[in-house]
């Protein structure tokens, strides 16, 4: 399997990004590591044309500022060439099952996990969306 | 008695002592002259007696004198005697001169000196009177004064005619010269004392004659006195009774013409004044027995009018009729009810007039009974009878007839009323209870019929019988007691107390216990109302058993519900209490294990370990503050709270920051007002935001307002801080929410929801204006009245 290029993490826990990059440096499953410590400066990484566009988003949803919710609204008007090659999943706490429900809804979400991430989480994130991208 | 009694005693004592006081003032007065009289008479005898013994003296003194010269020339001893013997009438009378003289004489020497002077012992007392009474009258005075130098010159011859004596014996007469020497002396003396003793006699007669003029003249005054009092008394007497007695005939002609209101003026005390008080007494009850007797013939009259009054107005009818059965009093009512005039049927007999023709038989048979036996078994007691009105017409009559004798002849006095509306009255009210029954017996309510004297059944309905489980017959003639379904008799008791007062009651709840056993819970409304001419309680029973079911799961609910959220109160105690424990180990094991190990670890490790203790302190906070989230509204204690005091502290309390930034904090007059020890809290949280979210650049400043409406107050809290953008305005009460990252501002995002908590615990609202950029002003109201 190859490696990915990028991995967004958007989280403003910056203990929770630091875990995560962490676990994903472990791993060794992408080349970079993006965090972003609140929702605007991660619309802000995905407009900017000279930066490298990421494959996967492990997305917060309790955040300052602009939320988990308000960040898909935004990114759904991004114009992002390869916006359809985004894995965009969503890593948040136990919140209330109404919010749950909500994710499966919004057609720009491929998973909703529970944090705290895992290794074994990763690896079927990985095997479940990236395992045809050999080559 | 007034108009007298100032005007002097003499007035009001009687006649008879007026005449006796007036002869006696008279007998006084005559008694006075003659003493005056008798008085002048002794004293002017005393004086002649003074005259005299001035005769005797100088005649003594004289012959004295002769027979001292014979002895002179003679030399015979018996001339000297003689001398001698003549000389002791002038010494008498030195005697009692001297004696006068002393403070205190003695009457025995005044006495013997006077008779020494040859006076005659019956002048004697009347001299020594005159000389110690008038001694001070100028005339008696000088007189004396003369007496006086006249002994001190017969003092001086006594001398010389002992000399002549002494020169006599010695020598004899062979000395003329010498004789002769003395001689001349008392001749000298003799002259001088014949000049005093004219002196003397002229003085007494001088004082005789003024005393007389004296004399004269008092009897004069005594006289004149005697004459004028004498006239004065018997007028003042004689015009005061004739004064009496014409008033007294002035009156009783007044009273003759019949005017009562005039009085006698008592002017005096007498007999005379009282005749006129016994005359006024006299007048007045003459006039009080007038007036008595005309108020007695007024209210003869009145009484007359009266019971005129009475018959003319009796609601019955009211007639008289007299021994042969004829009418003599017919009033107005009688005249409405029969139609016949009372001028038309006075002198008819009664049974021709009122009595239908089929008993007038009887009605005559009856009455003839009566006057013969007495006996009639339709007097004095109310009969129904029917009676004939002018127009042929029959009524049924109220009739009540007493018989009464007046001089010897019976009258009998009938009072008569229409009562055939007393009848449909009657016939309306049975039909109406019919009605009633039929509505209680249909009644889908439970009704009963309790009779008020005794409280027992009278009547109960069907569904009564239904639900308590009683046939009728068990139920009626018992009281509720007796019954057994009242399950607390006391509560009912108290309840027919007040309906015994206030005649009805409205929705009370009562517990019944039925035949089987059963609890059957009733609202009962009771009502006092007359049936068949008893009083009785109609009572009616609402079944609200289910409905009490209903009310007791509600009951239990709730408590439950207060159950469970004491306990969700307790769950949060606990949280915060049992969960802080486990987070201080963390803190403090990391503190531990950085101290000893971090120089064996890799860098990461200082990171790592970073981490775990801020999300543990993070940890802590966020539970610190849930709990006082949890707790606000737990004491429920509404108190004063004066605005201004309260900021003032939550100032002081925050004085390091407001320090440190800078920040300038103005405020309006607040208002004291009622609400929750919370409200600390709040101030505190919306001044730390302000204070939290200010503006880097500019000087940080906060205005606090507060304005009353007639059921709230409004405050505001007005910052120039970064501001919030409208679309998180409602985001900010929610709570952990926060619009900025922990970096940018610390905080759990729990202080707003803590603020709205409060405001709502108020029964308040709470909310901002705000722009991104230009402050905020975040409001909340507190109503004046708090509903707990």
């Amino acid at each position: 399997m190859k490696k990915l290029n990028c991995i967004l993490l958007i989280d403003d826990s910056a203990a929770d990004n630091r875990f995560h990059q962490l676990l994903i440096e472990e791993m060794n499953i992408t080349e970079t590591i993006q965090t972003a410590e609140n929702a605007l400066e991660a619309i802000k990484f995905l407009k900017d044309e000279s930066q490298i566009v990421p494959e996967l988003i492990l997305l917060d949803i309790n955040m300052p500022k602009m939320n988990g919710w308000e960040f898909i609204k935004e990114y759904k008007k991004l114009d992002v060439v390869k916006k359809n090659y985004i894995v965009l999943i969503i890593l948040a706490s136990l919140t209330s099952p109404d919010e749950i429900n909500r994710a499966p809804a919004i057609d720009m979400i491929s998973k909703f996990e529970l944090k705290p991430l895992t290794k074994r989480k990763l690896n079927d994130i990985i095997q479940r969306y990236f395992s045809d991208r050999e080559k | 008695m007034k108009n007298y009694s100032n005007s002097g005693w003499f007035k009001n004592i009687s006649i008879s002592k007026k005449l006796y006081f007036a002869i006696g003032v008279m007998a006084l007065l005559i008694a006075i002259e003659l003493l005056t009289l008798l008085f002048s008479i002794n004293t002017l005898s005393s004086v002649r007696a003074f005259v005299g013994a001035e005769g005797l003296w100088s005649k003594g003194q004289k012959d004295a004198v002769y027979n001292l010269r014979k002895y002179a020339r003679s030399g015979h001893e018996e001339d000297y005697e003689a001398f001698r013997y003549y000389m002791k009438v002038p010494l008498g009378d030195r005697k009692t001169r001297i004696e006068m003289g002393k403070s205190n004489p003695n009457i025995t020497i005044l006495r013997k000196g006077f008779i020494e002077g040859r006076n005659h012992p019956d002048d004697v007392d009347g001299m020594i009177k005159l000389f110690r009474r008038f001694h001070n009258i100028s005339y008696i005075h000088d007189a004396i004064v003369i007496w006086a130098q006249a002994d001190s010159s017969i003092s001086q011859m006594q001398k010389s005619a002992e000399q002549i004596h002494t020169l006599i014996s010695l020598s004899g007469i062979s000395s003329p010269e010498k004789t002769e020497e003395n001689l001349n002396t008392i001749n000298e003396i003799n002259k001088k004392l014949t000049v005093l003793e004219d002196a003397f006699s002229s003085t007494l007669g001088e004082g005789s004659r003024w005393l007389e003029n004296l004399i004269l003249r008092i009897l004069l005054i005594i006289a004149i006195t005697v004459e004028v009092s004498g006239l004065w008394l018997t007028i003042s007497i004689s015009r005061n009774i004739s004064k009496g007695i014409k008033e007294i005939i002035r009156v009783s002609e007044e009273v003759g013409k019949g005017i009562f209101k005039t009085k006698a003026t008592i002017y005096s005390g007498d007999e005379i004044g009282q005749l006129a008080s016994s005359f006024n007494k006299m007048i007045s009850d003459l006039e009080r027995k007038m007036l008595e007797k005309e108020q007695a013939e007024i209210q003869i009259k009145e009484r007359e009018e009266q019971i005129k009054t009475i018959f003319e107005n009796a609601p019955e009818a009211v007639v008289v009729i007299n021994q042969q059965e004829q009418i003599i009093q017919w009033n107005p009512r009688a005249e409405a009810i029969f139609g016949w005039k009372a001028e038309e049927v006075t002198g008819k007999h009664l049974h021709e007039i009122i009595i239908p023709h089929r008993f007038r038989e009887a009605h005559l048979r009856g009455f003839k009974h009566f006057l013969t036996t007495h006996e009639g078994p339709v007097l004095n007691k109310p009969v129904e009878l029917p009676a004939l009105r002018k127009d042929n017409t029959e009524f049924d009559a109220g009739i009540s007839i007493s018989p009464t004798v007046f001089k010897g002849d019976y009258f009998f006095i009938g009072f008569i009323n229409d009562i055939s509306y007393r009848k449909t009255a009657e016939k309306k009210l049975k039909e109406s209870e019919e009605k009633f029954y039929s509505i209680f017996h249909s009644s889908s309510v439970s009704m009963s019929i309790v009779r008020l004297s005794d409280n027992k059944f009278i009547e109960v309905n069907k569904k009564f019988i239904e639900t308590i489980g009683f046939t009728k017959e068990e139920i009626t003639g018992k009281t509720i007691a007796e019954l057994g379904i009242i399950v607390t008799l006391e509560i009912f008791n108290d309840f027919l107390k007040t309906i015994k007062k206030t005649g009805a009651t409205l929705d009370f709840e009562l517990s019944l216990r039925n035949k089987s056993g059963a609890i059957i819970n009733v609202l009962v409304s009771m009502t006092v109302m007359e049936i068949n001419g008893e009083k009785c309680i109609v009572a009616n029973y609402y079944d609200i058993t289910e409905k009490k079911q209903i009310e007791v799961a509600l009951q239990k609910k709730s408590e439950e519900l207060e159950h469970s959220n004491k306990e969700l109160e307790h769950f949060a105690y606990v949280a915060s209490h049992d969960l802080q424990e486990p987070l201080r180990t963390i803190i403090n094991y990391v503190g531990l294990f950085r101290k000893r190990y971090i120089e064996k670890l890799d860098p990461n490790s200082d990171e790592f370990l970073n981490f775990i203790s801020e999300a543990t302190k993070r940890m802590q906070t966020l539970i610190k503050d849930l709990l006082d989230y949890s707790r606000i509204g737990v004491e429920k204690n509404i108190i004063e709270i004066d605005c201004n005091k309260l900021l003032g502290l939550v100032l002081t309390d925050m004085s390091i920051t407001i320090e440190n930034t800078k920040c300038q904090i103005k405020w309006e007059v607040l208002p004291v007002i009622y609400g929750y020890q919370e409200l600390r809290s709040l101030f505190q949280n919306l001044i730390s935001n302000a204070i939290k979210y200010r503006k880097k650049d500019i000087p940080c400043l906060i205005s606090i307002s507060a304005k009353g409406t007639e059921k709230e107050w409004l405050f505001s809290f007005k910052d120039n801080g970064i501001g919030i953008d409208p679309k998180y305005h409602e985001r900010v009460f929610i709570i952990f929410q926060k619009l900025h990252s922990q970096k940018e501002y610390e905080g759990t995002g729990i202080g707003l929801t803590q603020c709205k908590k409060i405001v709502e615990l108020h029964g308040g609202k709470i909310w901002l204006e705000s722009e991104l950029g230009k402050g905020s002003t975040f409001y909340f109201t507190i109503p004046k009245t708090i509903q707990l």
